[in-house]
């Protein structure tokens, strides 16, 4: 039975990009008018869309900064280096200067855990500030001085990589118009065999064999289909793609049009994270390229490449997610079935397969997949881009053969003190403490998957405050469709704030308890389902360092019940004593 | 009606406490409304503090029920001695509950409801100010759900429960019965 499907609007985030330069943020009256009528949509439905997303809701300003809100940006010291920012201007962050020239605020992870701390300015990213470039940064915003005319080294994203293999070999050696060849060469099926031979499996996290995906999207009897490279890169900690996008994007496009030929999709796009736009430039000149180099084929066999541009979501790295944010909409997860490879851009077959993916089809069909098969393990087969970020010494890139062990690669990186903890694959991932039998644990889909991001934290950390981070961009990002994320990863995010401000018992853990297993057991989507794992692995592998935290009474209040009663003091003028509550009371045993 | 009292008289009489924070009273009197059953239960069971006895302060007891809120100052400090004294502390009533209908002015500043009330209202006589004796408790600035203030063992909703529901509950625990409540007996309103 054929169901009514939800009205689409493609091209409307790169529109909405277009009117926040012109309009400025939060989009009002006028700006709304012109969309509603170029999308056919009511203008309130266009504002709920925008509101989605984090980058469109940034009050006007001549300057937008965003401090990273990432874990290893906060070891890094960035919340002194936002405060100094915003005493300068006597603001908070969230707040605009009284001019409205400059806003500071906060942001998610974005891509640049190896250079922490950061910020973005005006979309354009500020790596490895110190306090001397904040200063700097004072003085040219006092200035006035436009941020595209501020020097180029403080913009200056390093891509450091220091353990290279077959592949990067491969990448570097083989110079985008020897990949171009391979564009004329090659029939769909021996893409795809060549790919299934490989036993690629995804880079995105997942690990879902990439021509099964392929396979079941070319079997649909629909003609019209998308292939969409996913660079939304958004789990924290990751930036491996950054460095494909940055040094290698004409492999990567050749990898998309290759897939694209494999699956008979006419069409390819780019869907690239908000953070990383200051790659745009690059990227287009590489989709130039590439689509000169499909000139000698025959019309019908060229694939149109198409480059969209996300606004801040990590959701939007979900799949459906993303095809609803392509699609014009807020980047909620789609109930599925129907599965995207039946059913998804604009309800078309469409495979979204994630940027080291496609940059390995693009090696696979160039060397063969025995080349491929011959690294890596029987069931995680080939290479593996590693980011390691954190406590180390080299903080950056590194290609090992999957089921390399996790301390082979912690030690690669130099750890600076004794790990103690270590983020698997993102705070979706696994918490792991850093005793031999877990750092002998290979790296693979079939013992410890990883896709490719690993944090390491020593003994200088707490676990606990690391959780808590974790938590606090888990409640951000939520979708909010579904009730046991929506709410509970804001149960999540409030325990963690009640244990940091000292006030935790035995029983608020006892009371997360069920809504853990409700969002494990009950979610919509991937996000919900591990938005939970912090707290699980914290519980399941720090649970003195947990408990140390938490007070030995029945249960104390969340909130300062003092501080509950300074609005009736201010108003009576009173300081009495019964103007006043303790927030302790006398233990049970203690009585 | 569904459930049944002691069938032997316990050694010991039980002991029971009653307290009103922000409530309204009229959990109490559904209370009350388990009618001539009273008369029974008064055999079972002896009352400390109460709005019902003249006990000023409360005493060690087996069970707490307690209707209304938290809004000032005195009811958090009257919950935690009731939380101190009783085995068992039940949360009755919607108030208790959830904070109820109070908690609505949970949407508005407190000092503005105060000066509203106190000082700008047109029927106030000139000069009127918002109370400031320190023998008064002071609002919080939000009226909290007694859980939030203590730990609670059990719930009684409605607003308020039916009679039926207290009466069942306490015969539940009397007779030392996990305390059940069929559905028809169940409503929040
Ligand atoms: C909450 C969430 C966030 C995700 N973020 C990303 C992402 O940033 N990049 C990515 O490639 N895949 C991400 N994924 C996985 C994608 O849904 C999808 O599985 C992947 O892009 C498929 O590509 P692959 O098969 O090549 O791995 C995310 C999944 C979830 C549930
Ligand atoms: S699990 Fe979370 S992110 Fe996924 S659909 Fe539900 S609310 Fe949205
Ligand atoms: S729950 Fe209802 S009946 Fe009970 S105290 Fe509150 S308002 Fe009164």
């Amino acid at each position: 039975m054929a169901t009514e499907r939800q009205r689409t609007a493609p091209g409307l985030l790169a529109a909405l990009h277009q009117a926040r330069l012109r309009w400025g943020n939060p989009l009002e009256e006028p700006a709304l008018a012109e969309l509603s009528a170029a999308f056919a949509l009511p203008p309130g439905e266009i504002a709920a869309t925008a509101s989605f997303y984090h980058f469109f809701q940034t009050p006007p300003a001549r300057y937008q900064i965003h401090f990273i809100d990432h874990v290893v940006d906060h070891h890094a010291g960035i919340e002194a280096l936002c405060n100094r920012l915003c005493a300068a201007f006597a603001i908070q962050p969230g707040e605009r200067t009284a001019d409205a020239h400059l806003f500071v605020g906060w942001t998610a992870c974005a891509g640049l855990s190896d250079q922490a701390p950061a910020a973005i300015v005006n979309g354009r990213p500020l790596p490895a500030l110190t306090p001397e470039r904040i200063d700097a940064i004072i003085d040219a915003i006092r200035a006035q001085i436009p941020v595209a005319e501020w020097p180029a080294e403080w913009f200056a994203v390093a891509n450091p990589v220091y353990r290279r293999g077959p592949l990067l070999t491969w990448l570097h050696a083989t110079p985008a118009a020897a990949v171009l060849e391979q564009l004329s060469a090659r029939e769909p099926e021996a893409i795809l065999q060549a790919v299934a031979d490989a036993g690629l499996r995804g880079r995105g996290g997942a690990g879902f064999p990439t021509a099964t995906k392929w396979r079941f999207c070319r079997e649909t009897a629909d003609p019209t289909r998308y292939l969409i490279c996913n660079a939304d890169e958004g789990e924290p900690g990751t930036f491996k793609d950054r460095l494909l996008l940055t040094h290698y994007p004409d492999h990567l496009f050749a990898g998309m049009t290759l897939a694209a030929r494999a699956i008979g999709a006419q069409t390819a796009m780019l869907y690239l994270r908000y953070e990383y736009q200051y790659l745009l430039p690059k990227l287009e000149a590489a989709r130039e390229r590439i689509l000169a180099a499909q000139s000698q084929l025959p019309p019908s066999e060229r694939i149109t490449l198409e480059i969209a541009l996300g606004a801040g979501a990590y959701v939007c790295g979900e799949e459906s997610a993303l095809i609803e944010s392509l699609e014009g909409k807020p980047g909620r997860p789609r109930v599925r079935p129907p599965f995207p490879v039946t059913s998804g851009y604009l309800g078309q077959p469409t495979v979204v397969n994630n940027v080291e993916t496609l940059v390995a089809v693009a090696a696979i069909v160039g060397n063969g997949p025995q080349w491929w098969r011959s690294m890596g393990t029987p069931d995680s087969s080939g290479p593996k881009l590693f980011c390691v970020s954190g406590d180390v010494a080299r903080p950056g890139l590194y290609e090992f053969p999957y089921g390399v062990a996790l301390g082979d690669l912690i030690t690669a990186a130099r750890p600076l003190g004794t790990p103690y903890a270590i983020q698997v694959s993102g705070p979706s991932g696994t918490l792991l403490p850093a005793t031999p039998e877990q750092l002998a644990r290979p790296l693979a889909f079939e013992a410890l998957p990883c896709n490719g991001t690993v944090m390491v934290f020593d003994e200088r950390r707490d676990p606990v405050a690391i959780v808590r981070h974790f938590a606090r961009f888990f409640a951000h990002e939520s979708c909010g469709f579904c009730t046991p994320c929506r709410v509970g990863t804001q149960l999540i995010a409030k325990t963690f704030a009640k244990i940091a401000a000292g006030y935790a018992t035995r029983f608020d853990l006892e009371r997360l308890a069920p809504a853990l297993e409700a969002m494990r057991l009950a979610s919509n989507c991937g996000f919900g389902l591990s938005a939970g794992n912090p707290v699980r692995d914290l519980i399941a592998y720090f649970r003195p360092r947990l408990d140390a935290h938490l007070q030995p009474h029945d249960f104390l209040p969340a909130f300062s019940l003092d501080a509950e009663l300074a609005a009736t003091r201010r108003l009576t003028g009173r300081d009495d004593t019964h103007a006043h509550l303790a927030q302790f009371e006398q233990p049970e045993a203690a009585r | 009606m569904t459930a049944t009292a002691p069938t032997t008289t316990p050694p010991r009489k039980i002991r029971i406490a009653t307290a009103s924070l922000a409530g309204c009273f009229g959990c109490h009197m559904s209370f009350a409304d388990i009618d001539t059953r009273l008369l029974a239960l008064s055999e079972w069971v002896t009352f400390d503090r109460s709005p019902l006895t003249d006990w000023k302060t409360v005493g060690e007891c087996d069970i707490a029920l307690i209707e209304g809120g938290v809004c000032n100052a005195e009811n958090v400090e009257v919950l935690r001695a009731f939380r101190r004294a009783a085995r068992i502390l039940v949360a009755v009533g919607a108030c208790a509950i959830n904070g109820g209908l109070p908690a609505q002015r949970n949407h508005h500043r407190v000092e503005a409801l105060l000066t509203h009330v106190f000082e700008t209202d047109r029927h106030l006589a000139p000069g009127s100010r918002v109370p400031n004796d320190p023998e008064l408790p002071l609002l919080l600035e939000h009226v909290h759900p007694i859980h939030e203030i203590v730990r609670v063992d059990y719930y009684l909703p409605g607003c308020p429960p039916t009679a039926e529901v207290i009466w069942t509950f306490l015969m539940d625990l009397l007779a030392g019965r996990e305390p059940h409540f069929p559905y028809p007996m169940l409503r929040y309103d």
